[in-house]
């Protein structure tokens, strides 16, 4: 099975995992484990001053000689606080890679692609290597493709769902229009959803919940590992085509 | 001087750079893995010690945490 590399970085996994809502630290580090992941997500957010009942920075539960670190602009709303966070993140973590979110409605926090284009062009003139989470729309990938971002993260469905891949149609368009690699980023709810989207051709999937919101996060982290092993192997097979028989 | 540090209001009585408040404010020296900005822009570590903290500026500090 060939590698996923996304701005000539070689990864071993197609896997991008989220560091959030997991019951707790151990079954965090536990998930990530069984997932085979090399490429996790982490948050910038305000140190909490009042110390005792601050957020623990997550930089002392990682090895970072083991996975690379993807910040993400989660909580932006608009390019101008995109771009900053983004900039805080590269400052504190040493890393010029971002997950650039940018939501437009609180309630399905879906993006909001004016800010998206805005932000991922002044962040590209600034050195980053940008990740959009972007809807999945061909037309806005292909804007990001063009404009120089690194790779497209459509979502499957809105973030936390897991209603899996909602429109499998564009997903493939937008794998066929542009050149960069194709993260779903979002919607996957289960180990069938991660491979029915590796067998479209995407890349590499990101997602969080579904790990770490089953009852089971460890083994759902190895569900999904196979499943994508699976569905990406079943991609590169190229599939016998179909054919009726009565 | 009244200054705001991640959104509240503090009073510091002399003057002073930004690297010498952030040690006194997080009360150590060990400040990898945070970052600053000042007024909606970043300062980077290395102008830390050359950049005055102003009167009514609005500090934020921040670090990584767990996140999708």
């Amino acid at each position: 099975m060939s590698n996923l590399i996304i701005a000539g970085k070689e990864f071993k996994s197609r896997l991008i995992v989220g560091t959030s809502r997991y019951p707790d630290p151990h079954t965090m580090l536990e998930a990530l484990e069984a997932s085979g992941t090399d490429f996790i997500t982490v948050s910038i957010r305000r140190l909490n001053l009042n110390a005792g009942n601050g957020q623990e920075s997550i930089m002392n539960m990682i090895d970072r000689n083991k996975y690379s670190i993807l910040p993400n602009t989660a909580g932006c709303y608009t390019a101008k606080e995109a771009v900053l966070t983004a900039q805080l993140a590269r400052e504190a973590l040493e890393t010029n890679w971002v997950k650039l979110e940018v939501i437009g409605d609180d309630e399905t926090l879906f993006p909001d692609v004016t800010e998206l284009l805005k932000a991922s062009e002044q962040l590209l003139r600034d050195g980053f290597v940008v990740l959009p989470y972007c809807n999945d729309d061909p037309v806005t990938c292909r804007k990001l493709a063009d404009m120089g971002c690194a790779a497209v993260m459509p979502l499957g469905a809105p973030i936390g769902s897991g209603m899996g891949i909602r429109n499998p149609y564009n997903i493939q368009i937008i794998r066929e229009i542009i050149d960069i690699p194709v993260i779903v980023d979002a919607g996957v709810g289960t180990a069938s959803d991660a491979a029915l989207a590796m067998e479209l051709g995407v890349d590499g999937i990101l997602m969080n919940t579904a790990i770490a919101g089953a009852e089971h996060p460890v083994k759902m982290a190895r569900a999904m590992k196979l499943a994508i092993e699976a569905g990406r192997l079943a991609f590169e097979s190229g599939q016998n085509s179909e054919k009726a028989l009565c | 001087m009244n200054i705001k540090i991640n959104g509240e209001s503090v009073q510091i009585a002399e003057k002073m750079s930004l690297e010498e408040f952030v040690i006194m404010r997080l009360n150590k020296k060990e400040l990898r893995g945070i970052a600053v900005a000042v007024n909606d822009m970043i300062v980077p570590k290395s102008k830390w010690n050359e950049t005055a903290v102003n009167e009514n500026d609005s500090i934020e500090i921040v670090h990584a945490v767990q996140g999708g």
